[in-house]
């Protein structure tokens, strides 16, 4: 029994007296706009769809955006000015709708670079297509403008948050969710896309809490890997699926914007999916929306930090953490890299007609095109290019691919940087619109595995490289 | 050789573990008088209530098996037992008015650290006046509710879920030789939530059981209201969404608590409520409509090749079996009373005498002969299994139980019946200086015999 020892001596040998959260203090200022395209237009992306038009509106879609400075503490990168964009649609898929027609645009109106831009897609599979060379179905006619809409809501809703910036305080967290599952589904000497009970998916939730220096909520960040497919090719609704409600339910909750960030998701879904049941979706948001707001309770107060501070002699020896101010990092800086990776044999056009040649020519001529779409800027001899941004913002780093990659991914990166939160997101920019799958989904021949152009071996020198990359901006940063 | 739309997986079933049983649920709201003694911290200056944070309240679930008696699993928004005449001076009371056997009952107290005093001996003290009469009333509302419980059970299809919650850390940080009870962000905690939901055949939701570890020591010397703790917030967002009552089983957290405690804010143990209530609603929005298990239905060629599950009606298991074990537990070498005012000299007076007096009333009943056995109850319901025991064991207790029998979904009680209302730590507790293994009677190794005898009796129950 120790009790001669004083409460003093006894607190100070604490093996440890101090948690921090991961925090940033930046300039920041959030716009959103409602982009729900008009019923009738082509969104039902399935192969299996009779009708792509759609006959109505489940939740309306949204197009978030958040501009970050630099704090007015100021900082070594100074001038950075970086705009994130959330939208509720499916993918686009080609570097000319991509890069040329879209980003491009939105960053000469905005008047800064290519690399200050990242726009995440929830990737439903209830909206229209955002790249004109997938708009080949009923409905189709109404895309032009439903597309050229959301360019110009993007730039007015990025130029409207640079009227709203002002210094907030982020608080970064990890909390749990499981709503998605595994969906390579072992069947036969093959894996089909469907929900398999036996594995365990990733459950990890990531949350950023966005509060201005009086405490007022701004916005919730919100990554988690999921693909949006509960609603399926019956469902001629217009819909972000589960983002929906778990954006009701969030936002109800704190008055702020919620943005979602699709994370790795190559090999997850929700475990009731492919439906045509709108409530459906609703339910899977919900698990998203309470977990959030789980995780959002459990948050410390903004720019806080916990200190061990007192013991108490009760009916046993307490000690008391007590909430102590934190100084929030004001570090914010970003990098592109470049992850070289080899791909498969790729057939040429020809090849690939000659393939397809008892298929109906309007499809042939869509899947040729989206084959060439992929590799315009990406590939390059016997490797591709394939890009990866890299944030630093406070304690916080974000890494945004447009792949989708197989979920071990953002797992083992947060392992190996667990000192800090990462939040990790697929469908974001491009080129690289491209399934990542693990080395074993090729063995499982498993549908990311053909779809994909990447070569097995791809997924894990992605994993080594970007562990570097990740380290090394750290370090420059630090120092 | 098969086309593809006629390949199955290896399993083409997926059902979620559910209880087909009568059942019935109950709640009543059993708030003291404002001046009630309290008592539950050592450190706090008055030991009486002024006022209600959130409401008392006891919550009774009757089952009734198609074999068997009835059973009642009874929760009450109460701490913790100091000897086993407080808890027969309840217990007792209801096993009898309800004309039952005590191995019918698992009586469980959340364990609130901001609740009426349990003790039946404190008349003399400042707010010990109000007690008895308080505690009579108690137990006629917690008959009643059993009773209401019972009047109101239906055949009823309980789905079990494990979830995850955030709420709990570790609470023994080490300082120098000693672990004082702090939290301890080097240790992870088990966040395993474990959530019932009783639906009636046409699906209403008749209430839900929540069993989560945690200490609810968000409120302690500096509060003074009457509080559920986190669980009073948790239970209005649950219960505002559900419409039913929700039932609050403490699990096995001798060494876990909420990270934000030791308060005297009512708020922080609103926002540790949330914690825990936005988890249940989560887990709740991910359960299947009720007796509903999903068929791997069809192969569908969109693009990719797409497995599809499609729901279905199934009936849940009713097969059930409820028993108790006394296990054989080791003692420690129990110190004299002199040699406890040796060992707490320097500790302030009011500190001493109430670890004096815990220490005491701890043995009576329990220790017989040098020796001790603690009981533990195990019902099983269907695919779900309760373990209900008094003690505080560590989390463990749960993990292991779980980890060994994966199959089934367990609810892990602390702080249920009596006697051996103490903790129940592991063996490295009490390599260290640490609360729990001083405060508990029993020796190193009580908690692997206690795991150990558990499992044992639940490989025993009826296969499933």
């Amino acid at each position: 029994m120790s009790i001669d020892v004083s409460a003093d001596e006894l607190i100070k040998s604490a093996e440890v007296d101090r948690v921090v959260p991961s925090l940033s203090r930046v300039m920041c200022g959030v716009a959103f706009r409602d982009i729900t395209p008009p019923i009738g237009i082509q969104s039902n992306p399935w192969g299996k769809s009779e009708s792509a038009r759609s006959t109505g509106v489940h939740h309306s879609l949204m197009a978030n955006a958040m501009v970050i400075k630099s704090s007015l503490g100021g900082s070594k990168t100074g001038g950075l000015e970086l705009f994130l964009v959330t939208l509720d649609l499916g993918w686009i898929g080609c570097y000319e709708c991509d890069v040329i027609k879209f980003r491009t645009r939105v960053v000469r109106e905005l008047g800064i670079e290519i690399d200050d831009l990242l726009v995440n897609l929830s990737q439903t599979h209830k909206g229209p297509p955002f790249c004109i060379h997938e708009a080949t179905r009923e409905g189709a006619e109404l895309v032009p403008e439903f597309i050229e809409n959301v360019i110009t809501s993007v730039i007015s809703i990025c130029q409207e948050a640079r009227t709203q910036i002002e210094e907030v305080d982020i608080t970064w967290s990890y909390g749990k969710c499981d709503l998605a599952n595994v969906r390579d589904l072992p069947v036969g000497e093959t894996d089909f896309v469907g929900y398999n009970p036996n594995l365990m998916a990733d459950d990890t939730l990531t949350v950023a809490r966005v509060t201005t220096l009086d405490g007022k909520s701004v916005a919730t960040l919100v990554n988690y890997g999921c693909h949006p497919t509960t609603l399926g090719w019956e469902c001629d609704l217009i819909s972000p699926d589960f983002v929906g409600s778990a954006r009701n339910i969030v936002e109800a909750k704190t008055g702020a914007p919620f943005f979602y960030l699709q994370g790795a998701c190559g090999n997850l879904g929700p475990r009731e999916q492919y439906v045509g049941d709108p409530s459906v979706a609703d339910r899977n948001g919900e698990i998203l929306g309470y977990a959030t707001l789980a995780t959002l309770a459990k948050m410390l107060p903004p720019a806080s930090e916990f200190r061990l501070t007192e013991l108490v002699r009760s009916g046993a020896d307490l000690a008391k953490w007590t909430l102590a101010r934190a100084n929030s990092s004001i570090v914010l800086d970003r990098q592109r890299v470049i992850v070289r990776m080899k791909h498969k044999d790729l057939l040429s056009e020809e090849q690939m007609r000659a393939k397809w040649h008892d298929v109906n020519s309007r499809i042939v001529n869509t899947r040729v095109q989206k084959q060439l779409g992929i590799r315009f800027n990406y590939v390059d001899g016997e490797h591709v290019n394939h890009p990866v941004w890299l944030w630093q913002i406070g304690d916080a780093i974000i890494i945004a691919h447009c792949g989708e990659a197989y979920f071990e991914m953002q797992q083992e990166l947060r392992k190996r940087h667990s000192d800090r939160v990462i939040m990790f997101l697929d469908m974001t920019n491009g080129p690289g619109y491209v399934y990542i799958p693990t080395r074993n989904a090729y063995t499982r021949n498993a549908y990311q595995s053909w779809q994909t152009i990447l070569a097995p071996g791809s997924f894990e020198e992605m994993i080594e490289f970007l562990d570097e990359s990740v380290a090394d901006f750290l370090l420059a940063n630090e120092g | 050789m098969n086309s593809k739309a006629e390949l199955r997986p290896e399993n083409i079933l997926w059902e979620p573990p559910t209880t087909r049983m009568r059942a019935g649920i109950s709640q009543r709201e059993i708030n003291p008088p404002i001046g009630i003694r309290t008592a539950s911290w050592g450190a706090a200056k008055r030991h009486v209530s002024t006022g209600v944070h959130h409401a008392i309240t006891t919550t009774a679930m009757a089952v009734i098996p198609e074999v068997g008696e009835i059973n009642y699993l009874v929760t009450v928004d109460w701490g913790w037992w100091q000897g086993k005449t407080d808890d027969l001076a309840v217990r007792g009371e209801i096993i009898k008015a309800l004309g039952i056997e005590e191995n019918q009952l698992m009586l469980h107290l959340t364990h609130t650290h901001a609740g009426p005093t349990t003790a039946s001996d404190v008349a003399h003290e400042e707010g010990g006046e109000f007690v008895a009469p308080y505690h009579a009333k108690a137990i006629s509302q917690i008959v009643e509710a059993c009773r209401e419980a019972h009047d109101r059970s239906v055949v009823a299809n309980i789905t079990w879920a494990y979830g995850k919650c955030d709420l709990a850390v570790n609470r023994d940080l080490p300082c120098g030789i000693e672990d004082v009870l702090a939290y301890n962000p080097d240790i992870p905690a088990d966040d395993t939530l474990t959530i019932g939901r009783v639906c009636d055949d046409a699906g209403t939701i008749l209430g839900v059981v929540v069993n989560y570890a945690c200490h609810p020591t968000t409120l302690a010397w500096a509060n003074s209201k009457v509080s559920p703790d986190f669980v009073g917030e948790a239970r209005v967002l649950v219960q505002e969404r559900i419409k039913a009552p929700m039932l609050f089983l403490q699990g096995a957290s001798g060494d876990l608590s909420p990270r934000d405690g030791f308060s005297g804010d009512t708020e922080l143990a609103d926002k540790n409520g949330r914690v825990l209530g936005f988890a249940t609603l989560a887990v709740l929005e991910k359960m299947l409509p009720t007796a509903t298990r999903l068929r791997f239905t069809n192969t569908v060629e969109s693009g990719a090749l797409l497995g599809e599950w499609t729901m279905e009606p199934f009936t849940p298991k009713s097969k059930s079996k409820t028993l108790r074990i006394d296990v054989e537990v080791p003692l420690q070498k129990l110190p004299t009373m002199d040699e406890l005012n040796e060992r707490w000299k320097d500790v302030d007076e009011g500190a001493r005498e109430t670890r004096i007096r815990r220490a005491m009333k701890l043995r009576a009943g329990y220790v017989v002969d040098g020796g001790a056995t603690h009981p533990v109850w195990i019902w099983m319901w269907g695919d779900a299994i309760i373990v209900g025991q008094p003690g505080e064991a560590y989390s463990q207790f749960q993990t292991e139980l779980r980890r060994r029998n994966p199959d089934r979904v367990i609810s892990v009680l602390n702080c249920t019946n009596g006697p051996g209302y103490m903790y129940i730590p592991t063996p490295e507790a009490f390599e260290r200086v640490r609360y729990q293994a001083w405060q508990t009677l029993l020796a190193a190794g009580a908690l692997e015999l206690i795991i150990d005898a558990t499992d044992q009796a639940i490989k025993l129950l009826p296969t499933i």
